[in-house]
């Protein structure tokens, strides 16, 4: 079982912003599953924001109240090879306001599937370096409303993401783990046939949504039974608009936002693989035509080998 | 360091990406119009009656200097030397204006309503400002373009257009001065080549009075809407359409129509539509007319509701006594058996909507941020007008009688809501929730309805070919308050039944204009 302990996956779902975005953290992170490995993770998290930027000003609505998000998220990590895993997660979505009159929006959201890589790892003073590259993507998998923001549960946009990890692991434990990725986002059709951007009018249904730069820096200490974390995020859109006064977002604002959090884990082993449960909470600390989202993730994971090795290789 | 995989994972990796990400073209498909030569000229416009002016003399304009004469050869000259060297700016400029003036002012309108068509914040008091027409770039900026803001600049846009050009008919075909390149071969027209005579200038009466009617509905956008006039103007010397002197003439009669039609704008009643003394009063005469439960606004602060005495704004295909003539009878009481059917049907759609449902919905709700339901309307017409290549006056006929008919239709509506003051379903049950934002006055009669029933039953009477299409859009637009759970099925339907009488007196006025259309 000790080869197991290493494949561990981690997952922390969804930075609920004034839309959900809802992906796991599995492709960034510096974790790998073993080969023939599969682990399978289910989530429930709860993300609350009473404040949101309308593009540089914070204020609150009194008709929003406090808007939540909630999802539940299945996701699977298998171990093509030993430096070759392959990740997919679906989350399924429900919105409400406390004030005013919106209605919640709820729904199964985007199917997501990404190939990661590790392609370096060296030998270097107190510990090991290893190197990740990913690539994934994510389509809508139900025909949701991307208009209606705040209210809806995702932008309807097809991803295309690629990023690289470092990590550096100490024998002790500890380990520093940074990441950076690049999403494209597809254009989407929403049911209007006009809409403004930028100030401009645009006589089509056809919405640009901006692509998206993320970083990540995570330290933790991690070994075969429990896993502890604080993490640093930051993601922005490389284009788009803000918020016009009083009105509401659209998908083409530019969204950006700053967000630390915790992350934990504890694992016990059983006969047949290994369970455990995680937890994780978060915070936005600054951003701009978002929410300031407070998030609560628990979850549980279990893990075993799928396909037998021939032989353990290490 | 070691490496674990063969190199061809390294271009695995990146063609898998470039795969995921292909087809993922990001220019938007933007509708690309081209210039065209108008169906007709109508050379008897000049004949057909104006809404403001007393007739298409009313104001002079001088005869033109013969085209044998000197000056006449120096603007001809100065064309020359301008087409000598356009720029790929200027080309560009041109062939946005080939497309129409009617058709160009109109979009420029929707986009500016858009853009104001904001409500304003309430301050750390709880109360709302009201933005000031006397202080327009002060915060909240003036206005709020509200659908019943919007309706009713639409509304002057188009006649103060159609007016202008009746009038520059009359002079065109009196003085009958061609184009430039039927007096100089050498002139390369680029736009296509037109029977209609210059002088006044079509396109000078149509940026010069769209220019003054918009200063006075946006005015913060000075600076933007005299920009975009210049522009319209020099283009037309650009393409080698007019000479400098059709200009003039065409800006001097603009500024004579603009300022009469403003003078009415300004004695129309609007500077009282926002009256909130008169509130109580109608609500207690709701009451007293066997109202249970009165309207309330739902907005935290509390909002007070928009413009409540737009209802007594002057109309324009229709007196004050029809006005009351077309109030519809009282909606159903509440609690009544005819309420209870439709308020079950609103709690069927409150609890799901299908996605085509809700896509009705979105389409409809040009809400806050848009360019309101007359500016869907507007919207429609103008792509209409350049499908059946109307010419500039038919152009802005057809806009006349549609801001009209859209305008009336919002006064009457206004009038009704207030008059009866019935409470949004929403209020009456706070689990339908709604899919729409909840708009900030009474239900009864759904002004999407009412609008769109006015809007197709003018535009039907202009376009009798997509008489099924307009009609199917009308009540395509009632359904989606009902989907948007903001109105009671009897909102909608006896909006629907309003709007169309208000929309046949536009009709009417078409049919006695003397157009013969």
């Amino acid at each position: 079982m000790k080869r197991l302990f290493k494949g561990k996956l981690l997952i922390a779902a969804a930075l609920l912003f004034l839309y959900t975005h809802a992906s796991a953290q599995t492709p960034s992170d510096g974790l790998m599953m073993g080969k023939g490995y599969l682990c399978t993770v289910f989530n429930y998290s709860q993300g609350n924001w009473q404040q949101y930027w309308e593009g540089p000003l914070k204020r609150k609505n009194e008709n929003i109240g406090t808007l939540t998000t909630q999802q539940f998220t299945l996701m699977s990590a298998y171990g093509i090879g030993k430096n070759l895993n392959i990740i997919a997660g679906l989350p399924y979505i429900w919105t409400q306001a406390s004030d005013g009159q919106l209605a919640g929006q709820r729904g199964f959201q985007d199917v997501s599937a990404w190939l990661k890589y590790r392609f370096f790892r060296t030998d270097v003073p107190l510990g090991k370096l290893s190197a990740f590259a990913t690539v994934g993507g994510s389509l809508p998998v139900t025909n949701y409303v991307p208009d209606f923001l705040p209210m809806s549960i995702g932008l309807g946009a097809k991803t295309a993401s690629a990023r690289g990890v470092l990590h550096y692991k100490l024998d002790k434990g500890f380990y520093l783990t940074t990441q950076a990725g690049y999403t494209r986002r597809s254009n989407i059709f929403v049911d209007r046939d006009a809409y403004q951007y930028d100030g401009r009018l645009y006589y089509t249904n056809e919405v640009q949504v901006p692509d998206m730069f993320d970083a990540t820096g995570k330290l933790g200490f991690l070994n075969n039974w429990i896993q502890t974390e604080v993490f640093l995020d930051y993601f922005t859109a490389l284009s788009g608009d803000d918020i016009r006064r009083n009105d509401m977002p659209f998908p083409t604002n530019r969204m950006l936002a700053t967000n630390v959090g915790w992350f934990g884990k504890y694992t016990y082993a059983t006969n047949t693989g290994e369970i455990s449960t995680t937890a994780q909470v978060s915070r936005v600390l600054n951003g701009r035509n978002v929410g300031q989202t407070t998030m609560f993730t628990v979850g549980v994971q279990y893990a075993f080998q799928l396909v037998k090795q021939k032989a353990a290789s290490n | 360091m070691k490496t674990f995989l063969p190199k061809y994972i390294y271009t695995l990796f990146i063609a898998g990406f470039l795969l995921v990400s292909n087809g993922c073209d990001k220019s938007l498909d933007l509708p690309q119009y081209q210039a065209f030569t108008p169906a007709t000229l109508d050379e008897n416009g000049g004949n057909w009656k104006p809404f403001v002016l007393k007739s298409a003399t009313e104001f002079t304009v001088a005869e033109p200097m013969p085209t044998n004469s000197a000056e006449y050869s120096q603007e001809i000259a100065e064309l020359k030397s301008l087409q000598a060297s356009l720029t790929d700016d200027q080309k560009e400029k041109i062939n946005y204006w080939n497309t129409g003036g009617v058709f160009r002012w109109n979009e420029i309108a929707r986009e500016l309503a858009a853009r104001y068509n904001l409500p304003p914040v309430a301050g750390p008091d709880g109360k709302y400002p009201v933005p000031d027409a006397n202080n327009p770039f002060q915060e909240p900026k003036f206005p709020f373009a509200n659908p019943p803001y919007a309706a009713r600049a639409f509304a002057y846009l188009g006649v103060a257009q159609y007016d202008g050009l009746v009038a520059a008919w009359k002079y065109k075909y009196m003085f009958n001065r061609m184009r430039p390149s039927a007096f100089d071969a050498s002139i390369k027209a680029l736009v296509p080549a037109s029977d209609l005579p210059t002088y006044p200038s079509e396109d000078a009466v149509v940026a010069t009075v769209s220019l003054e009617i918009l200063k006075f509905m946006f005015p913060t956008e000075i600076e933007y809407l005299t920009q975009k006039a210049e522009e319209h103007k020099i283009s037309r010397l650009w393409a080698g359409a007019q000479v400098k002197s059709d200009i003039a003439a065409g800006e001097e009669l603009g500024k004579l129509v603009a300022q009469k039609i403003l003078a009415a704008a300004k004695s129309d009643g609007m500077k009282d539509a926002n009256n909130q003394t008169l509130v109580s009063g109608m609500q207690e005469s709701a009451i007293s007319r066997g109202l249970t439960v009165a309207w309330k606004s739902q907005e935290q602060p509390y909002r007070l509701p928009l413009l409540p005495n737009y209802g007594a704004v002057k109309t324009w295909n229709f007196d004050e006594e029809t006005k009351i003539r077309l109030r519809p009878a009282a909606p159903p009481a509440i609690g009544s058996p005819e309420f209870n059917k439709d308020m079950d049907e609103l709690r069927k759609y409150a609890k799901g909507l299908t996605r085509e449902q809700h896509r009705i919905a979105n389409f409809w709700a040009d809400g806050p941020g848009t360019y309101t339901p007359p500016g869907h309307w507007s919207q429609i017409a103008t792509d209409l007008i350049y499908k059946n290549k109307f010419n500039e006056l038919r152009a802005a006929r057809t806009m006349a009688l549609l801001g009209t008919a859209v305008m009336d239709a919002g006064i009457c509506c206004w009038d009704v809501k207030f008059y009866y003051f019935y409470p949004r379903p929403y209020q009456m049950d706070n689990s339908i929730k709604t899919v729409v934002g909840l708009p900030n006055f009474p239900s009864y009669t759904s002004g999407h309805s009412t609008f769109s029933a006015a809007a197709a039953t003018v535009l039907s009477y202009v376009f009798p070919g997509e008489k099924d299409m307009l009609e199917a859009k009308a009540l395509e637009a009632a359904e989606s308050r009902i989907y948007g759970t903001i109105h009671y099925r009897f909102d909608s339907e006896v909006g629907l039944r309003c709007g169309k009488n208000i929309g046949s007196y536009a009709v009417l006025r078409g049919q006695q204009d003397g157009s013969g259309l």
